[in-house]
């Protein structure tokens, strides 16, 4: 990739900036409440970006060059579930939760597992739900952050990795969420600016969408394959896929799966017991929405248009590689049009949104290994010692997963693949419905746990390419009757957390 | 003329809905606190 002294500074330079931001973190992690929640003291606009940042990672600004493969389809629906997602979240799930974290003591997801469902062993099993599956999907945090950073500073893979690692562990380990928050707010900022830019060059190169699409609909790539199949629901997606018949379904399978997901992903949730008081909720909702929406139409739809810039520069037989490995679209055709000086600030993008993305997910491992695991083992525990372990495992589980990263096994890959849709599976019944429903038990929460982990790796493993339906889907088909059957025939939580669940 | 699929179509329609709905919605709820 072509890129001037300029754009190194500028990629260099932002991680050396966040690193220094991260360290403001630091007067308020002194307490265990401090460190994991930020003081309870997060404003409107710190929350919000920092929730939309924690949620895009590198893969979601990589993401836009999907639709070189996929018809707009996947875009359009991208965006919709992704809408939907992030109002559902705000407006359903945000002040539900932050009134019942403030009326409680609770700091992480389990945390509120354990009060809700009066149990330790539901906190235990979701405790070890977050370790196993965070820790996987960290590794394709990192590698899709490193793929980046190396190409762009022209280093090796391990360099980057270790670039990209480092002022995270630094400013998590030293200002909790404080410096993550913070960090997301400018990382956040970056990923919008940087959105815009890639978008407005590539609708400016393709003199805008309606001439773009008119473009695309009378183009052939590789001259033989209709551009006009890329303006079809059941047109373009992967050749298997395609010879099935099955491309409307794994499109809306997939968009679904991975945008709803906001309803339920801990490393959101977390953030929402850290707001200072219900108006930040209430503005939050406004500016989360809005910056999730905007990020969401600038860049899911990209990829198509990118057939008209780049396939008249390379060859068939490149077009062919990039639809197989869509990651390089957005990154090539940011080279190709953005000049020198910007082009730092746009690839700087999605190394901001896998920062972001580790250091919350970070915090969230320490508070399952520490908060919700050594604690309840070691009620005696003072909390000064419980706060160094707290701020020394991010540590370890970064080393952990950068182990994992560069030595990829194919069970790993496997787990990977499946890991961010089944936290979602795992989450929805036990924390978003069980914010609603008083009629929920911890047989039930641990029930839809349980079978949502097996079915959705099990599926992924073993039944996605054939049937070319994400599993999500049937892991959310067996994990939530399975949640409302089991709910239903055994003993209902006290009267304490009924009432506080009808008081919200 | 370009024809896109009525299906495409309504992915971005539901999009604008949606965050339309929620707008609306957050605005009045922040105005009445």
């Amino acid at each position: 990739m072509d890129l001037a002294t300029i754009d190194l500074l500028i990629v260099l330079g932002m991680i050396v900036v966040v690193t220094a931001i991260g360290v403001r973190g630091y007067r308020v992690s002194g307490s265990i409440t401090g460190y994991f929640l930020a003081g309870r003291g997060l404003g409107p606009w710190v929350l919000a970006f920092s929730i939309m940042a924690t949620y895009f990672s590198a893969a979601s600004f990589l993401a836009g060059g999907t639709t070189y493969l996929y018809n707009l389809g996947f875009g359009a629906w991208l965006t919709a579930w992704h809408i939907i997602g992030v109002v559902l979240m705000w407006t359903l799930v945000a002040e539900r939760l932050f009134r019942y974290s403030s009326k409680t003591n609770i700091v992480s997801v389990p945390d509120f597992i354990e009060h809700r469902y009066q149990s330790k062993g539901a906190k235990m099993i979701s405790a070890s739900v977050i370790l196993l599956l965070f820790t996987l999907y960290l590794t394709s945090v990192y590698k899709g952050g490193a793929v980046i950073l190396a190409t762009v500073l022209n280093v090796k893979f391990e360099v980057a990795l270790l670039l990209l690692a480092l002022p995270v562990i630094i400013y998590v380990c030293v200002g909790g969420l404080k410096a993550a928050a913070l960090n997301n707010l400018v990382l956040g900022a970056l990923m919008l600016l940087a959105a815009l830019l890639t978008f407005s060059a590539i609708m400016f190169a393709v003199g805008g969408p309606i001439s773009g699409l008119e473009k695309l609909q009378s183009m052939n790539v590789m001259d033989k394959i209709p551009g006009s199949l890329w303006l079809r629901l059941d047109g373009m997606g992967p050749q298997p896929a395609m010879v099935a018949g099955m491309v409307p379904s794994l499109i809306m399978s997939i968009t679904f799966s991975i945008s709803v997901a906001q309803v339920a992903l801990p490393t959101l949730l977390m953030q929402f017991y850290a707001a200072k008081d219900a108006r930040v909720i209430s503005r939050g909702r406004i500016i989360g929405s809005i910056a999730v929406a905007a990020y969401a139409i600038l860049v899911f739809s990209l990829g198509a248009f990118c057939h008209l810039i780049l396939d008249p520069q390379i060859s068939s037989g490149e077009v062919a590689a990039l639809m197989k490995d869509t990651d390089w679209v957005i990154p090539k055709v940011i080279n190709v049009l953005i000049p020198s000086g910007l082009r730092g600030l746009v690839l700087a993008a999605p190394v901001a949104a896998s920062m972001s993305t580790l250091a919350v997910t970070l915090l969230v491992l320490s508070g399952a290994v520490v908060r919700d695991i050594i604690q309840p083992i070691k009620p005696g525990l003072e909390e000064k010692k419980l706060l160094l372990l707290a701020k020394l495992s991010p540590i370890l589980f970064a080393a952990i997963s950068l182990g994992l990263t560069l030595y990829q096994t194919d069970i790993i890959v496997e787990i990977v693949g499946a890991a961010f849709g089944t936290i979602f599976v795992c989450f929805l019944g036990p924390v978003t419905i069980g914010l609603y429903w008083k009629g929920a038990t911890k047989h039930g929460a641990i029930a839809s746990m349980i079978s949502g982990l097996v079915v959705g790796l099990l599926w992924y493993k073993f039944l996605y390419k054939v049937t070319w339906i994400y599993p999500v889907i049937p892991a959310l088909a067996v994990s939530l009757p399975l949640f409302f059957v089991v709910s239903m025939l055994t003993p209902k939580p006290s009267n304490e957390v009924l009432e506080l669940l009808g008081a919200n | 003329m370009v024809e896109i699929d009525p299906a495409i179509l309504g992915g971005y329609a539901l999009a604008l809905v949606a965050l339309a709905v929620g707008l609306v919605y957050s605005v009045f709820k922040a105005r009445g606190e």
